[in-house]
């Protein structure tokens, strides 16, 4: 059983390192396991958790060795992430509907970051998932992935904190040029400056809380003009390079 | 120059000719002082090392084949395959580099052991 998984999580390993190491791998481990024949039960537990918790590190490990031994600067590859954040902005600016979905709530850019690095990793760093799959399809795909992925992470980092505020009954807000963020109940106050919400939560006790998410029409489309400055930066970048 | 400062400039020196800036780690050191001896083969590396730190260091074979994949790539060992072996596997070998590095690395350490000797009678006296 354990060999059998062990050799399921071998391939974690980029291919290069499981063409060359894996079945001898595979092989020592056949080895050290006929050693526990016999041993209690904790000893074969604990020899089992340590060689599959030391595979995956390994196997980790292996993976950021590979990635960073690849000749595309990281910059190269964020063109997938940063073309679905581009055409993302665009959408939330255009719409008809108020504020940034969650752009501006904490959190929402550690997500974005997180999920643009695994998208650029997939695409430029031979990801062992993806890599067999040509250049453009990687970037295709990653773009159409991420596209749907940044909204739904953006909404659901702004649930999450509308949820915290509704639960321990706390607002918060904060404010940059042209954009204010607000999770408050202070609605009459809110209409006497003549701002508009995207939505509006209740309390367990009825008592209403609003979600806040304004912009006026000066509000600069921050996100789309620094998506737009990266790519600028990108194609200076890959210009430079090959000049 | 002073006994200290002598023994500092010896640590250095060692460094230096490492070509390296952090000391090897003690899987690593143990795994090289497995090969001086002997060529082996994965499992008998295990084995040994386990002896040799009395129980102590007991690797995975993730971390051990993790070590020896990044030992190759920088030449200190290398691989060949085992001729009288009746199954097809492979054995490790130290490098004349390898060997090196590791004579290096001995008298790092005992040149931090003298060091420290020093100090600590210095702080005693």
């Amino acid at each position: 059983m354990l060999i059998k998984i062990y050799k399921l999580l071998l391939h974690l390993y980029p291919d290069g390192h499981r063409a060359r190491f894996g079945q001898e791998m595979a092989s020592v481990l056949e080895q050290a396991q006929e050693e526990t024949v016999g041993r209690a039960a904790v000893y074969r537990a604990t020899f089992a958790l340590r060689e599959l918790s030391g595979l995956i590190l390994d196997a980790f490990r292996a993976q950021m060795e590979s990635a960073s031994s690849t000749s595309e600067p990281w910059i190269w590859s964020l063109e997938a992430p940063i073309a679905a954040i581009v055409l993302y902005a665009f959408w939330v600016w255009r719409s008809e509907e108020m504020g940034m979905h969650g752009f501006f709530f904490p959190g929402t850019y550690l997500v974005v970051v997180v999920l643009g690095s695994l998208s650029a990793w997939l695409i430029g760093r031979e990801c062992a998932v993806i890599q067999r799959w040509h250049r453009w399809r990687r970037a295709a795909i990653v773009f159409s992935i991420f596209a749907l992925a940044v909204p739904l992470a953006a909404r659901t980092v702004e649930s999450a904190w509308a949820s915290y505020a509704l639960t321990h009954d706390a607002g918060f807000a904060f404010h940059l040029p042209g954009i204010q963020v607000a999770a408050t109940d202070d609605l009459p106050n809110l209409e006497q400056k003549g701002l508009t919400f995207s939505r509006i939560l209740t309390h367990s006790d009825g008592r209403p809380m609003i979600l806040l998410q304004h912009t006026n029409k000066n509000t600069p489309p921050y996100l789309f003009l620094g998506a737009i400055a990266v790519v600028a930066l990108t194609f200076r970048s890959r210009r430079t390079a090959f000049a | 120059m002073s006994q200290y400062g002598v023994m500092r400039h010896n640590v250095q020196r060692h460094n230096e000719m490492l070509g390296k800036t952090e000391p090897l780690t003690e899987a690593v050191l143990l795994i090289l002082l497995s090969l001086a001896e002997q060529p082996r083969h994965g499992y008998s590396i295990l084995r040994d090392v386990e002896e040799m730190s009395g129980g102590r260091v007991v690797l995975s074979t993730g971390t051990l084949y993790g070590a020896l994949r990044r030992l190759l790539g920088d030449r200190w060992i290398e691989r060949f395959e085992e001729e009288e072996s009746s199954r097809d596997r492979h054995a490790y070998r130290l490098t004349p580099g390898g060997r090196k590095l590791l004579h290096a690395e001995v008298a790092r350490m005992k040149g931090l052991t003298r060091l420290a000797a020093v100090r600590m009678s210095l702080k005693e006296a």
